[in-house]
């Protein structure tokens, strides 16, 4: 019988190198992000709920806030971007929490495969999932008539600071708890700081300097 | 003798609970040990430990012959693990599971391929390659699990609880391909709270309770001490259940068990049965229920132990509460 026949396989080193470690990161970011096929929806949930805001935000608030439309895009948008990578974070939490409770990191971490490329792999696949809900919005933003005042140097720059940024509160995240609960843990945690950014009531924010520092940050010169 | 695998004085603590408290074991090479016991008596703990997922708090441990801390990505090169806590991914087909673990062990796309459809075709998963996990039956589950441990073709497989929830259909199955893994040379660790089990696919037998062996030896020398089967009968009259009482007394030689109007007794002589019929015949006494049954794994244990299993298992719910609140395993 074929599939049991030759017994024994080796593992010369006492350690995996960096190339296997790549190349297994690899594999497994291609895990997370095959499951995309599968479940297609999974891909609208990062995609419909930022639209929505983008649109909600520029037409239906933006003229009470900023007066016009689109000048208060340029301000919402990247504040919309951020807000959303907070809310991909919680399907990244909710896809450890899995992994962990049914036992697919256990098979993962039985293997002959460096130690960090779990981890890594997961969090290749979710930069591109960031990555492409970035690039939707920023896309729908430019229809809409949003321009990168600066440079796209910059907004590199923005996409890895806000991408690493969320890394330490990975671990808490995924660590304990049912998926229900970090559902709930997220939306809480993170529904304060995301509607302030893009929907900006600045004139009830307590310090003038932090006001106007958050302001400046987001704000592209014109 | 050439060992596969070797516990010396295996030690490993949850807090206050100890799951390991100096667990001996020794596995020839190419044979099944059955690692026999009640829930949370240590027995996924020691599978856990010996497949590097949990480092022992003392002694040690060796997996062919490479220490399982010290040399640890060594000894995962070596086996295969399937069970109640290493999984498949629910969101990949069947297929898409044994590429991923071809693939990370570093086999060339093609050959990773080649190797899931082998895979698939011996375990009748062919059907369902292309359908998410999650959809699969229980049999199909554990049939793909076990598939998946062997994608590397190791010298060394758990099993832990292989049959637990499954039809007795799929558990003979599943038998059947474990017995054709160890014909082919692989050594098995096999946990089970099952004493059939262990009886149909062990070679040896460690009987483990409370993180410690109680009792071990080949399957026959277990039953010999223990008792193997166990013979129940309930007179239709319960006038009748003195008599009963001291037949079954006089061929078990033991002091039977009086439990309601059942008469009960571990036997370890199968030809026993028509004799008692024919007693009870002769004493005209009318039977309205005989059974001779395998002893429960309750049973062994009491006479192993001299407490029932049941003890066990609320230190068990302890460990697991441990495990649920630590979360993740370091």
């Amino acid at each position: 019988m074929s599939a049991t026949t030759q017994v024994g396989r080796t593992t010369r080193l006492a350690s995996p190198t960096l190339l296997e470690g790549l190349a297994q990161t690899r594999t497994l970011a291609w895990r997370t992000l095959v499951q995309i096929r599968h479940n297609p929806w999974e891909l609208g949930d990062f995609s419909f709920q930022p639209i929505m805001f983008v649109l909600l935000f520029t037409y239906v608030f933006g003229g009470a806030i900023s007066g016009s439309t689109g000048e208060y895009l340029t301000f919402a948008l990247p504040g919309i971007i951020v807000m959303n990578m907070l809310f991909v974070t919680m399907y990244v939490g909710m896809g450890l929490n899995t992994d962990l409770t049914k036992g697919v990191f256990d098979r993962l971490r039985s293997l002959p495969i460096a130690r960090w490329a779990p981890m890594a792999g997961r969090i290749t696949a979710d930069l591109v999932k960031q990555a492409w809900s970035i690039l939707l919005l920023l896309g729908i933003g430019l229809l809409l008539g949003f321009r990168v005042g600066t440079s796209w140097l910059y907004l590199l720059g923005a996409f890895l600071l806000v991408s690493s940024s969320r890394w330490p509160s990975r671990g808490y995240r995924c660590s304990s708890g049912s998926s229900r609960r970090i559902r709930n843990r997220c939306s809480c945690s993170g529904s304060p700081p995301c509607f302030r950014s893009p929907s900006s009531p600045m004139s009830s924010c307590p310090r003038r300097r932090c006001r106007d520092g958050y302001r400046a940050s987001w704000r592209p010169t014109p | 003798m050439d060992y596969a695998v070797v516990t010396e004085r295996l030690v490993k603590r949850f807090g206050e609970t100890t799951a390991l408290a100096g667990v001996d074991l020794a596995v020839p090479r190419g044979t099944v040990l059955g690692l026999l016991g009640p829930n949370g008596a240590g027995k996924t703990t020691a599978a856990r430990v010996l497949a590097t997922l949990l480092r022992p708090d003392g002694g040690r441990a060796t997996v062919g012959g490479y220490d399982v801390v010290a040399d640890a990505h060594r000894v995962r090169g070596l086996i295969g693990m399937t069970g109640q806590y290493a999984s498949v991914d629910e969101n990949l087909t069947g297929a898409e599971n044994l590429l991923l673990i071809g693939r990370l062990l570093g086999m060339p796309r093609s050959d990773a391929r080649q190797r899931a459809s082998e895979l698939l075709a011996t375990f009748e998963l062919q059907d369902a390659a292309g359908r998410a996990t999650k959809t699969y039956s229980g049999g199909m589950r554990r049939r793909l699990d076990l598939a998946a441990s062997l994608v590397g073709r190791p010298e060394i497989l758990y099993l832990d609880e292989p049959t637990t929830g499954l039809d007795p259909r799929a558990r003979l199955g599943l038998w059947q391909q474990v017995r054709e893994l160890v014909f082919d040379g692989v050594t098995v660790l096999l946990t089970t709270q099952y004493l059939e089990e262990a009886d149909t696919l062990a070679d040896n037998i460690a009987v483990i309770d409370r993180g410690s062996v109680i009792a071990s030896g080949t399957p026959a020398e277990l039953k010999a001490r223990t008792g193997a089967q166990s013979l129940a009968v309930r007179p239709q009259a319960a006038a009748d259940l003195p008599a009963v009482r001291t037949v079954v007394a006089e061929l078990a030689q033991t002091e039977p068990e009086v439990e309601g109007e059942t008469v009960s007794a571990p036997v370890t002589d199968p030809t026993l049965l028509p004799e008692v019929v024919r007693r009870l015949d002769d004493a005209g006494v009318v039977i309205a229920e005989l059974t001779l049954r395998h002893a429960s794994l309750n049973e062994v244990f009491l006479s192993l132990t001299g407490h029932p299993a049941e003890e066990a298992e609320s230190a068990a719910d302890d460990t697991k509460r441990l495990r649920a609140t630590q979360g993740v395993s370091p």
